[in-house]
This record gives C-alpha cells, sequence and structure tokens, in this order.
C-alpha cells in the first residue's frame, strides 16, 4: 500500500443533493470533478490517509459562534450545518491525534458569515472555521490560534467575529476590495482596541500571481507566524485565485497553491470558495491534499498551465513588496497603536457597519460598541437592524474578567424586550447562551 | 444438478446439489500440484450419472491467488499514461515499464494526443527483451478509452502473446489499482492458460460441453470459462467468496450478520448488510497490488484448525504455522483444534502431554489453559470484526439524504461454518455476546457456495450531454447521445444494452443501484447534464430446500 508523509485525514462532503438554485455558481456539481480527480488518482488507497465522514453540527456550538435573526432553525440549511459540522469532526480528528493534518472539502462554504447573521451572504450562513474555534477552545483548551483565508474574497466574517480577540491572528489575502466582493478587507482594517494588529489584510491587485502570493507568505505570513507562536494554524482554503475562476481576477496555479500550503503548513484546512470546477478545483485540490499530506506535487499541473503567461506584472511585484512592509509594520506596532487607541477611547469604542447581503438583497445596520476594560478584552454591545428585526447582542468574550460577565448579564436582565424583537447573550466564558423572549 | 468445487489451504471441498437439495459432498486431500488435485478431485467426484443431468459446475479455485503469492509469474511490458497527478514512479510494476505522453481529463477529453511514435519504439525495446506480455493503461481511459485503443492498434504488429487494455477490467475511477490490475492480468496469463488447457482436457475427457463450466470470481459471481480467458485475474481470491456466500444461503438469507469461515489455516469473515453480502469499494487487494476487481470485502485472520499453539515470552500465540494431525509423531505439538476439542470435554489422550507441557509453563491448569487460548483466538476475530464494522460505517456517504437517513451497520448474528465451527460456537456466543448460527452442511459450506453462485458484473454509465457522449466501459459501449438526454433515458439504455450483452435474460435482474445527475452550468448559464448510473445483475442465489 502506499504510504503518505504526514497523515491526513480527509472529509469530503460534496452535498450532490443541495443547491441555492438551478444555475447558481455554489451548486451541485461543483466538487464532482475533484472527487473524480481523487478517486483516479487513487487517493483512498494510501494507507495513512482516512477519510471521516461529517456529522451535523450540534446547535450550542453555532449559539455560541452566531447570532442567527430570527432564529437558527429558520436560517441554517442541514447543508451549512453538515458543512460546520465537517470542520468540528475534522478538528476532533487531528487534535485527538488520529491523524496529523485536515483538510474539510465541503460545500456551502462560510467564511462570510458575520457574528450576527440574517441569512446567506456569499453563499455563506454560518461560518465554519469560527465554530471550530469555539469547539477547540471549548473542548482541547486551545489558546493561541492562527486563521490564514486564502480564499479570493476578504474574509469578512471571520475578520468581524475574530476582530477583538487577540488570542485569534486572522490574516487574509485576498484580490482587493475596490475590484472584488465583498468590498472590504483593507490594509487599515486591524482589529478592536483589545486585539490591534491581530487582524492583518493584504488586499492583492488583481492579475496577482504565484510568485506574489508566494512572497506575501515568505515575507508577512509566514514570520508574523513565528512571532504569534500559535497552538494551531487554520486554513480557510478558498480556491477562486485560481487563474480560470469566473468571479476572480487572481492569477494563481495549481503548484502555487500546492507551495503554498506546504510552506504555510496548516494543521487543518477548510475548503471555502472556487468556482472554476472543471478546470481548476480538481488540480487545486489535488495540489493542497497532496502538500498536506507530504506527497511530491510536481506533476500536478492544470492541462492548459502555461506560467508565462500568468506572469504578473513589475508594478504588482513592486507593490506587494511594499503592502507587505507596511502591513508587517503594523504588526510590529501593534502594542503602540492599541495604547494610543485606549486613550482616546477609554469608555467604549464603536463603529458603524453596514452589512449587504448578497445573495438575498437587503442590508443588515450595526452599532457595535466595545467596552475597554484594564482586565479582559472587553464586554461587546451590538444594536443590530435588519429585515424589521431590532437585536441587542451581547458577547461576554472568553477572557472576560467578572465585572465584564457581570455586566454583561445585568444588562441582558434589564433590558426589556419590548424596544427590541431579540435580547442575546453570549457568555463565552461559561459557554451559555442566553436570548429574549425565550 | 449443480456441481461445486472450493479449494481451500488443506482440502479441496466438493458438492453435489440437485432440485436445491445438497444430494452428495467429498473433501478431497489437497495434493502438492493444485492442478493435479482439482482435476483428481473432480475426476474421482463427478460420476457419469452425474454428467447426464450436469446444469453446470463451477470452480473456485487458488491457481492464480497461488502463483501471485509465490511470485510464479510472466514477464509484462506496461505503457502507461499517467498524464497529469502523482509522480508515477510507484506504477512500475511491470517487467518494463514505458510512460507514454497525453492525456484524458476527468470528463473523457482528450487534452494531448498519446505519443505512439514514442510507444512504437518502447514496444519494439519490450519484445527485443523477450517480453511476451502486454499491458495498456491509461489515466480516464474508463471515461474515454481512445488511447487505450490506439496503443492496443499499434501494439498489434508486434504480435504480443497476451494484451490487456486496462478499461475493460473495471468502469470504476482508480488509476493505480487500474494499472496494478491490468498488469497482474498479465501476469497470472500462463499459469492460468495452463489451468484452462487441462479443465479442457478434463471436459473433452468426461465429455461435458465448456458452456457448464463455471470461474468463481471473488465477488462471488460465475463466469464462463469461455468467457475468462482474457480476463485471467477474475479467477482470483475466489475463496472467501465462496465461503461468505456459502453461509449466505445456508442461513436463509440474513439481513444483518457477520460470516465466519474457520477453515485448517485461516478464519475468513464477511459481513452481510441490509440483506446484501459487502463488497470492497474498489476491489480485491491481491498480494501487494490493490486492484479493481470487484470482491466481496472479507477480513481474514491467521487462525484455524490447525494453528499451532505455542508459548512466546511468557504469552500464548497461537498460528499462522499450521500442522496437520498426520504431522504428530516425535515431536508433540498442539493445534487449536486440539484446544477446542479438549474444552468441549471431548477428552483426548493423545494430546495430554502436550497440554500439560504447554500449561504447566504458564503455571495453570490445562482448563485454565484452554480457556486462555481460546478467549486469545476470538479475540483475534473479535478485532477484524470490529475493523470491518468500522470500515463499513466509515465508507463515503456523499449526499445529504444519505448522511441523514442513512442507517448504520449493525449485525444480528453470525453464521458460522467450516469444519470446527460446532466446537468453536458456544465460545464465540459466550464471549462476543451475540447469537451464532452454525448451519446444516456447515462442514462443506464453501463448496455449496460455490455450487449456487450466479452471474454477477456491475457496469458505470456516465453521460455527458455537452459532449453528447454516452460510455458503458463494462460494456465497451461509446457511443453519442442528444443534448436534451435525461437520467429517465440514460437508465433505459443501461438496461437495454445490458439485456443486449445476454449477460441477463430479465430486464429485473438489473438493478439500478446508484443514480445521479447534476447540471452543468459555464458562465451561470445551464448547458448540459452530466448523468451517472451504476447497475447490477441481482445475485439469484438459489434457494437450498434442506
Amino acid at each position: 500500500m502506499l504510504k503518505a508523509k504526514n497523515s491526513l485525514g480527509l472529509i469530503l462532503f460534496p452535498a450532490f443533493d443541495w443547491r441555492i438554485s438551478p444555475t447558481h455558481p455554489e451548486r451541485e456539481e461543483r466538487l464532482l470533478y475533484t472527487i473524480d480527480q481523487i478517486e483516479e488518482e487513487g487517493l483512498f488507497d494510501y494507507e495513512n490517509i482516512k477519510i471521516f465522514n461529517p456529522e451535523m453540527v450540534a446547535s450550542k456550538y453555532i449559539e455560541m459562534t452566531h447570532f442567527c435573526i430570527p432564529t437558527i432553525s429558520s436560517i441554517v440549511t442541514v447543508s451549512h450545518k453538515i458543512a460546520a459540522g465537517s470542520a468540528i469532526t475534522i478538528a476532533q480528528k487531528v487534535l485527538s491525534k488520529e491523524v496529523e493534518k485536515g483538510f474539510a472539502l465541503i460545500r456551502p462554504p462560510g467564511h462570510h458569515a458575520h457574528r450576527v447573521t440574517y441569512g446567506d451572504r456569499g453563499f455563506c450562513i454560518i461560518n465554519n472555521e469560527a465554530i471550530m474555534v469555539e469547539y477547540l477552545r471549548k473542548e482541547y483548551k486551545i489558546k493561541k490560534i492562527a486563521i490564514i483565508d486564502t480564499d479570493c474574497h476578504h474574509g469578512d466574517g471571520t475578520q468581524d467575529i475574530f476582530w477583538n480577540d487577540k488570542d485569534v491572528l486572522f490574516i487574509s489575502l485576498h484580490q482587493d476590495g475596490t475590484t472584488l466582493y465583498p468590498g472590504t478587507g483593507f490594509t487599515d482594517e486591524i482589529g478592536g482596541p483589545s486585539a490591534i494588529g491581530y487582524t492583518l489584510n493584504l488586499p492583492l491587485p488583481p492579475y496577482t500571481s504565484d510568485e506574489g502570493f508566494l512572497y506575501c507568505l515568505d515575507n508577512l505570513i509566514i514570520p508574523v507566524l513565528e512571532e504569534f507562536k500559535p497552538d494551531i494554524i487554520i486554513n480557510s482554503a478558498g480556491q477562486d485565485n485560481h487563474y480560470s475562476d469566473p468571479l476572480t481576477n487572481m492569477n494563481f496555479s495549481a503548484q502555487g497553491y500546492a507551495k503554498l500550503t506546504e510552506k504555510l503548513s496548516p494543521n487543518i484546512s477548510v475548503l471555502e470558495g472556487g468556482y472554476s470546477i472543471e478546470s481548476a478545483l480538481p488540480y487545486v485540490n489535488l495540489g493542497i491534499i497532496f502538500a498536506l499530506a507530504g506527497i511530491d506535487y510536481s506533476n500536478i499541473k492544470e492541462p492548459d498551465y502555461n506560467p508565462e503567461r500568468l506572469k504578473q506584472s513589475q508594478r504588482t511585484t513592486d507593490y506587494i513588496k511594499r503592502l507587505c512592509e507596511q502591513v508587517y509594520s503594523i504588526w510590529k506596532s501593534k502594542e503602540e497603536r492599541e495604547y494610543k487607541v485606549k486613550m482616546v477611547h477609554q469608555d467604549y469604542y464603536a463603529r458603524k457597519k453596514s452589512i449587504y447581503y448578497d445573495t438575498m438583497g437587503f442590508r443588515e445596520n450595526q452599532l457595535e460598541k466595545i467596552k475597554i476594560c484594564k482586565k479582559c478584552s472587553g464586554l461587546i454591545l451590538i444594536d443590530s437592524f435588519c429585515l424589521g428585526y431590532r437585536v441587542l447582542a451581547i458577547v461576554i468574550p472568553h477572557d472576560a474578567c467578572n465585572d465584564c460577565q457581570n455586566e454583561g448579564h445585568k444588562l441582558f436582565e434589564n433590558t426589556e424586550v419590548g424596544n427590541y424583537s431579540h435580547v442575546l447573550l453570549q457568555d463565552k466564558k461559561s459557554f451559555e447562551f442566553f436570548r429574549k423572549p425565550s | 444438478m449443480i456441481v461445486g468445487l472450493d479449494v481451500g489451504g488443506t482440502t479441496i471441498d466438493t458438492v453435489a446439489i440437485e432440485n436445491g437439495k445438497v444430494v452428495a459432498f467429498k473433501k478431497f486431500e489437497r495434493g502438492r500440484n493444485l492442478i493435479d488435485s482439482v482435476l483428481e478431485s473432480l475426476n474421482q467426484f463427478i460420476s457419469d450419472e452425474m454428467i447426464l443431468n450436469l446444469e453446470r459446475i463451477t470452480l473456485s479455485t487458488t491457481v492464480t491467488t497461488n502463483a501471485i503469492v509465490q511470485n510464479n509469474l510472466d514477464k509484462v511490458g506496461m505503457i502507461i499514461e499517467n498524464g497529469i497527478g502523482a509522480n508515477p514512479e510507484f506504477l512500475m510494476c511491470g517487467d518494463m515499464n514505458f510512460f507514454a505522453d497525453g492525456y484524458i481529463n476527468n470528463r473523457g477529453i482528450e487534452v494531448k494526443p498519446v505519443n505512439i511514435e514514442s510507444v512504437k519504439s518502447a514496444l519494439q525495446n519490450f519484445k527485443q527483451e523477450g517480453i511476451e506480455n502486454l499491458g495498456i493503461v491509461g489515466k480516464f481511459s474508463v471515461r474515454n478509452p481512445q488511447h487505450e485503443l490506439a496503443v492496443y492498434e499499434a501494439a498489434k504488429e508486434y504480435n504480443f502473446k497476451f494484451v490487456s487494455v486496462g478499461y475493460k477490467l473495471s468502469g470504476k475511477l482508480n488509476f493505480p489499482r487500474r494499472v496494478f490490475s491490468t498488469y497482474l492480468n498479465c501476469a497470472v496469463y500462463s499459469i492460468f492458460n495452463m489451468f484452462y488447457k487441462s479443465i479442457l482436457a478434463f471436459s473433452q475427457e468426461r465429455k461435458i460441453p465448456l458452456e457448464k463450466i463455471f470461474i468463481q470470481k471473488p465477488d462471488g459471481g460465475i463466469v464462463n470459462l469461455q468467457n475468462i480467458e482474457c480476463f485471467p485475474i477474475f479467477s482470483i481470491l475466489s475463496g472467501p467468496a465462496a465461503s461468505a456466500q456459502g453461509g449466505f444461503v445456508l442461513s436463509n438469507f440474513a439481513k444483518n450478520a457477520i460470516i465466519i469461515d474457520i477453515g485448517g489455516t485461516t478464519t475468513d469473515i464477511a459481513f452481510l448488510s441490509n440483506g446484501n453480502l459487502v463488497l470492497e469499494p474498489y476491489g480485491a487487494k491481491i498480494g501487494k497490488y490493490p486492484t479493481l476487481v470487484r470482491a466481496i470485502y472479507s477480513r481474514s485472520v491467521g487462525l484455524g484448525a490447525e494453528s499451532v499453539v505455542k508459548i512466546v515470552d511468557d504469552t500464548v500465540k497461537i498460528g499462522p504455522e499450521t500442522k496437520r494431525w498426520y504431522e504428530k509423531g516425535k515431536n508433540e505439538f498442539i493445534t487449536f483444534y486440539d484446544i477446542l476439542q479438549f474444552s468441549n470435554s471431548c477428552y483426548e489422550n493423545s494430546i495430554n502431554a502436550g497440554l500439560k507441557s504447554l500449561s504447566s509453563q504458564l503455571n495453570i491448569s490445562q482448563e485454565n489453559f484452554c480457556k486462555l487460548v481460546i478467549s486469545r483466538a476470538v479475540a483475534m476475530i473479535e478485532e477484524k470484526i470490529k475493523e470491518g464494522i468500522e470500515y463499513i460505517n466509515n465508507l463515503p456517504v456523499y449526499t445529504i439524504n444519505k448522511l441523514l437517513y442513512g442507517e448504520k451497520f449493525a449485525p444480528q448474528k453470525i453464521i458460522l461454518i467450516g469444519g470446527p465451527a460446532q466446537l468453536l460456537k458456544p465460545h464465540l456466543e459466550n464471549e462476543l455476546k451475540i447469537k451464532v448460527e452454525v448451519p446444516k452442511h456447515y462442514m462443506v459450506a464453501n463448496a455449496i457456495g460455490c455450487a449456487i453462485g450466479s452471474i454477477s458484473k456491475e457496469y458505470n454509465l456516465v453521460a455527458d450531454t455537452i459532449q453528447g457522449k454516452l460510455v458503458i466501459p463494462e460494456l465497451n459501449i461509446y457511443q453519442s447521445i442528444p443534448a436534451d438526454f435525461t437520467i429517465e433515458q440514460a437508465k433505459k439504455v443501461l438496461i437495454e444494452k445490458v439485456l443486449k450483452s445476454r449477460e441477463v435474460k430479465n430486464q429485473d435482474d438489473v438493478e439500478i443501484v446508484d443514480e445521479s445527475s447534476f447540471n452543468m452550468i459555464r458562465s451561470f448559464r445551464f448547458c448540459g447534464r452530466m448523468i451517472r448510473i451504476k447497475a447490477q445483475l441481482k445475485p439469484k442465489l438459489l434457494n437450498l430446500r434442506d
């Protein structure tokens, strides 16, 4: 039997019986050719590549990550629950050391799902990686987590959820927001008052090729990871940076994805987007699987691969160099910046957000307030309006001090339902969820 | 009358079935020359009266399996078109290998033509080195065999003795297995041919038409000897299939069960889920090679009646070494069968000395020693049972419906067959806390399983309406379809083609086991359908009446 260098766990859940609409790019056929390629490649025959079936995620983990409005059952589909469950299952297999690395090839994706969610944004309703992080913290007491989002779209949902969380380093590489959905992910989005510099964005110009991605990895991501020293590295592995992707404009190749995966060496990868289902996904997924398992991937090239044609311009190269320097300086000066922010906002740090649900065509308006606390990362209060609902969402962070925890509970008790359609409390510290009306 | 013959590790078992009843059975000692032993047993067992109303003879033999295990194989040259994917070095199974340039993609579309000129010079080399058997395999050839066939055509002028093309062996995707299956199919050609010729001579001598002689395949099905000439690999590993099938019919077609066959050298374990014997998802593993040869999923333990019981480093060890009773003499030894007999109070004087010596080494009584050996043996079996159940329950599920509503496999009983079944039954029942059934004729269950097999086959249809193509590799069908072709039409075509192949007579014997139809979207527009259907012939096992 064949044996790979690293043992690898795979979850393949193509959800062949689920779709958004008959011609939607996120459709039943999406992982079909990938599975064909994996089968033809004989990957199931490697003795240390194991395939696991996912399980549905328990509602508790969704509640501890999201505020689903009006309810979980009314907006989250079975398919989304299985995708999130897959992320948990693969994490469990890696953490219990059944396998060294894990890759969940699942659909639908999740990285556009924010903390408050009213439905589908960019094909995401709940955030697979964020739910996995809650699980890892609760069940395995993992402290420091790095999420590297290599999807072509900015991982705005993941950024939102870990915005003020110093224990989660979130780095997103993506096509810049002026040219692509969701229009966010600029370098000045660097995290909330208690986690400044723990959100890092690398908006890349269209037609960035392998060279540019790998430059960011070598010159920013890996050095930052070495300094952050995470207990676990998670890759939100979107594959829509591929040169053949119909929704984006980048020039990344299967070889590039494989090299990136090899260098990053994530413990867990979770599939996000990628809609070039025939010309890219079979090769990119195979490349990532080979790189994770430590199998030679040099023979995995798209049939029409031509590195000369995909070469990025000198301007792009120069820009990326400056970008990495700029972002690295943010990382280096994060304490100083945090101090300054906390000096200006001595009580609460507030930001207004307007979140567009592209799939469904409506907008949510939010006021988020983060308490400036000397002992913990601070209580978070969210006032959200959307679809005729008004929601007060209270988050007691996992590192909350007793004062913030008590304040959160008190606020929940004292807030009349009359003014709001929903009053919700996530107590991450004691892993409990409360809602009004119950 | 149906005659079944099963070659085991120790004996050759024969059985004759008439009107659903076992009318004769006999166990023959297996001699040194396997083919001679098979022929001798057949000649002795089959009387002239039997031939008068003979319906068929089914043989389950280990001739090809043995050749592989003993590395008694032909030299093979392999032409491999690897395309895109893993580095192909590990595929170099042939005595000479050539990697051809070219690529067919996952939809069966030619991406790069095969370089025939370089293939020709490789073929020339093979011939110069005295290689007579040729295997030809391409990646995704089951979606489009055009490149394999081009090489096959080119090879004609070199007059190889035996040529095998990969796509004909199975319609399943799995390139390395296709390469290994094709290689093995070529490598066992001579040995199988020798067997084939001996049976041919036998049939002529005894005036039995060749149409009446069948070979058991590892999936429990049978195939006529004439039809297997180009696929000798299908004659491998039929032993576990025979026993699984024997256990299945003898227990009156249970729904969820484990079938355990304890023989002389090994114990084979097969699984019955939802009334069907569980198959290997891709195919059998033969020697060191995983293949696409359709096979019943079975686990084997090196534990049988003749397994020698020893003490190694103060612990009990059973097997895999075996010894026959007649080898007893100067060197006293104890077999697992002795232990079973002793503990079932069939006290035997002859084993007393050996047993005493072993138990005294551990400082325990003979009774306790036997208990220890048996619980160790049951544990060995239990481990494989657990492995099998876990494996079956972890088979990939690709749809929400199957994940949510698919049933988990939970066996209700064990069907125990093979020589020592009666003696082992109480121990399995006590230690595993599951009902154990030992059916009548448990002694020759595998020969019965071999006799009652029916024709079995799987068919994979893939229709791609963008390309306007339909393929059924198992039937060698590659045809055009209209752009509005539907899944209903595809099912109809598949059933029609299977009936036309004359492998079955009745439409009801063809069972659709898997079907899907995907809308293909390019640039946000519907532009065609990808239809996939898997069908199999329903196993029609003979019902035994007694």
